[in-house]
């Protein structure tokens, strides 16, 4: 499968989680020995300004600039980054989508929603890190950092946080998952038509496969620790949530 | 008892211009290293780097010899090693010398990389990324004067799969 702007095909190794994305325009990178790099040399200052021949090249060679991304840590940048070029989209989307921090309900939402499957796999660790059978075996969980809020906190993002990392029970679930779930589902069905009724067994939007089910939702890996919920239109606009223990 | 001479070496420039370095200082540089290596014993002969302008090694220069008492950076030391230790912060005082114009960063982190100094090369690169910060697609273009060769659609299609990591 490949998306619009070209990935192609994406591996993961759970054990590794070895990430390899190959894109349209990686055989057009050029190499650091590649005669059509830009010069090293400074111009000679003698005033003489040749008339260019050839369209514009990059100002550093291709490889320098995935060095130069590989040490941008702040996702917006990495955003911005992947909607430079094609051959830029490709570095950064993986530096992007391996340094996921979904750090609020509505990016939970975004992310489950909008990022077709092949790049969701970038990012499989992330989920695996609720699963307990992948969370005993997965030999960097310590790495494995995501905030959730159960809402949007006004000030900013610095509270009310879990880190599920290595340091969280792995054979029961905190009950604050349970909250952002349910606060992440609400979000999910106000984007949906006021009328419909959804049920989520059994399920649980951190543990996704990535599949879309019928209903548009990811088809969801069983958590033993997540409750049944059932969300309801309640009012105009509004919704609730009740656990079905 | 008077100290003993230190050994130098002599680098030429693009511009044919002649710098007289102390070896330690020069050795921060692997492939200076590696041409002194080959050189042997043909003292006086310049090295010459014809990718490098006298301006832009001037500055190099003195990155070097600000760190020369370091230890060099192992040389079968791989990007994955260094992606571990990976971080925007920058020492101080490489903070303030590497405050130029861009047109001059762009220059050293070229340098930089032809002569394979790996912590300059990490500077560079680590000042860029931090310039990144706050920029629209549209000024790192700029930046690395890059064309844009996404359809709108495609560029729409991205805005949405990214939505979850803007602020």
């Amino acid at each position: 499968m490949t998306s619009a702007c070209g990935l192609e095909e994406t591996t993961i190794d759970p054990n590794e989680i070895t990430i390899r994305i190959s894109t349209l325009d990686l055989n057009a990178m050029p190499s650091t020995s590649s005669p059509s790099l830009p010069s090293y040399t400074t111009p000679a200052s003698n005033g003489e300004v040749s008339e260019p021949t050839a369209p514009a090249q990059p100002r550093l060679p291709f490889e320098l600039i995935r060095k130069i991304i590989a040490y941008i840590e702040y996702p917006p940048s990495l955003a911005s980054c992947a909607l430079v070029s094609k051959s830029i989209h490709s570095i950064a989307i993986s530096r992007l989508y391996t340094s996921i921090s979904l750090s609020h309900a509505e990016a939970i939402i975004a992310f489950v929603t909008q990022v077709p499957k092949e790049k969701k796999k970038l990012v499989q660790r992330a989920y695996f890190a609720f699963v307990p059978e992948y969370y005993n075996t997965m030999p960097i969980v310590k790495d494995l950092h995501v905030d959730i809020f159960e809402t949007p906190p006004p000030g900013g993002l610095a509270h009310g946080s879990l880190s599920p990392t290595a340091k969280s029970n792995p054979t029961r679930r905190p009950i604050e998952c349970d909250r952002a779930l349910t606060a992440t589902s609400l979000h999910l069905m106000s984007q949906w038509s006021a009328t419909i009724q959804i049920k989520l067994l059994d399920c649980c939007v951190f543990c996704a496969t990535g599949d879309l089910g019928p209903s548009g939702f990811p088809k969801l890996a069983k958590c033993l620790k997540i409750a049944p919920i059932v969300v309801k239109p309640y009012s105009e606009g509004t919704y609730t949530a009740e656990h079905l223990h | 008892m008077a100290d003993k001479p230190k050994q130098t070496v002599i680098l030429q420039t693009s511009d044919d211009e002649q710098f007289t370095v102390e070896k330690a200082v020069a050795e921060r540089s692997a492939m200076i290293k590696s041409m002194m290596e080959d050189l042997g014993d043909q003292e006086g002969m310049p090295i010459p780097l014809p990718n490098v302008s006298s301006s832009v090694l001037t500055k190099i220069l003195e990155y070097c010899d600000h760190h020369k008492n370091e230890p060099l950076p192992a040389p079968d030391a791989s990007d994955a090693d260094d992606s571990r230790r990976r971080t925007s912060e920058i020492g101080e005082w490489d903070a303030r010398w590497i405050q130029v114009d861009q047109e001059m960063l762009f220059e050293i982190i070229l340098a930089a990389n032809y002569l394979d100094i790996k912590p300059l090369l990490d500077v560079g690169c680590k000042t860029v990324a931090n310039m990144i910060k706050g920029k629209t697609p549209e000024e790192i273009r700029k930046l690395f004067n890059i064309t844009n060769d996404f359809t709108p659609e495609e560029e729409e299609q991205i805005r949405k799969e990214n939505e979850w990591a803007e602020e």
